[in-house]
């Protein structure tokens, strides 16, 4: 199996949780992220430093990742991205 | 037989070198919403390259008028102006290098090749001669055709190593010319804001 590079992992983790209504656990995203506790972990602070996701917590104080607009921003660029790495070859 | 200092000649060497810098620009500011994004080292290396272009080319313009200047007081500005053309120019090249290579780049190869480059570009400022830096390019260049040559045939590539290679030849023409028609010059101008208009476009076709 093909390993994913570091910006398919980011549209992949960002795509569950676009498609899960906006909001996802942490626990369901790392299992459907198909990522190990570590590798996950070093995603999920990077895409919470640079706030493409945030945590919100409910009224019975249960965390949740949810996309902000950077994150929404990178799924819908996402094809063009990867259509410029290919183009100049990065 | 050239004259040594023919003000419509530099008037239209300064346009393409306009040209040539608001390209560059354009490049770098286009894929501003890209890096952002995506914080992707190869986007990152690209980005600086065609920044670096823009201010080597900026230098290269002031360094000619003051290799062509009579007055001492401008004479004195060439050490600077090398150094600047110097460094910004070949870490041009390097930059490029990165930004197709930037998995196999360590980040000491970027420490490594600043210093070198800074140490070659203070030299050649020193010895007030571009020569140095001209060698060091024509070695970079060989070194990238090498590096194409070992991969399957790249249209984006080729571009890019005209890209280098027209830099090259323009920064030779540098100083007083007697021998080289101008006219010479001003088609590797042309050559170069073709490619880098080619490169815009590709750009702005990929970041809509």
């Amino acid at each position: 199996m093909k390993r994913r590079d570091r910006l398919e992992v980011i549209h992949d983790i960002l795509r569950i949780v676009r498609d899960n209504n906006n909001s996802i656990k942490p626990t369901p995203l790392l299992r459907k992220s198909n990522l190990s506790s570590q590798g996950f972990s070093e995603y999920y602070e990077e895409l919470l430093k640079k706030s493409f996701v945030k945590e919100i917590l409910d009224k019975k104080g249960r965390k949740f990742v949810t996309l902000v607009d950077k994150g929404f921003l990178f799924l819908e660029k996402y094809k063009t991205i990867i259509g410029f790495i290919e183009e100049f070859e990065l | 037989m050239q004259h040594f200092f023919d003000p419509s000649l530099i008037l239209l060497e300064s346009v393409f070198t306009g040209l040539v810098v608001i390209l560059c620009l354009f490049i770098y500011l286009k894929t501003r919403e890209i890096l952002s994004l995506t914080y992707h080292k190869g986007i990152k290396y690209f980005r600086i390259t065609f920044l670096y272009l823009a201010i080597a080319y900026t230098f290269r313009i002031l360094l000619h008028l003051v290799m062509l200047s009579t007055e001492l007081r401008f004479r004195s500005l060439m050490p600077f102006s090398v150094i600047l053309v110097g460094y910004f120019s070949t870490m041009a090249f390097f930059y490029l290098f990165y930004s197709t290579f930037w998995k196999k780049v360590k980040p000491i190869f970027l420490t490594i090749s600043n210093i070198a480059v800074i140490s070659f570009s203070i030299i050649a400022g020193l010895i007030r001669s571009h020569h140095i830096l001209l060698i060091i390019q024509l070695i970079l260049i060989i070194f990238a055709i090498l590096s194409i040559a070992k991969k399957k045939f790249s249209k984006m590539r080729t571009f890019y190593l005209l890209l280098l290679v027209f830099w090259v030849l323009n920064l030779s023409f540098l100083g007083p010319r007697r021998l080289i028609p101008y006219e010479l010059n001003i088609f590797f101008h042309t050559i170069s804001v073709i490619v880098l208009i080619y490169i815009l476009y590709k750009v702005s076709k990929r970041t809509k």
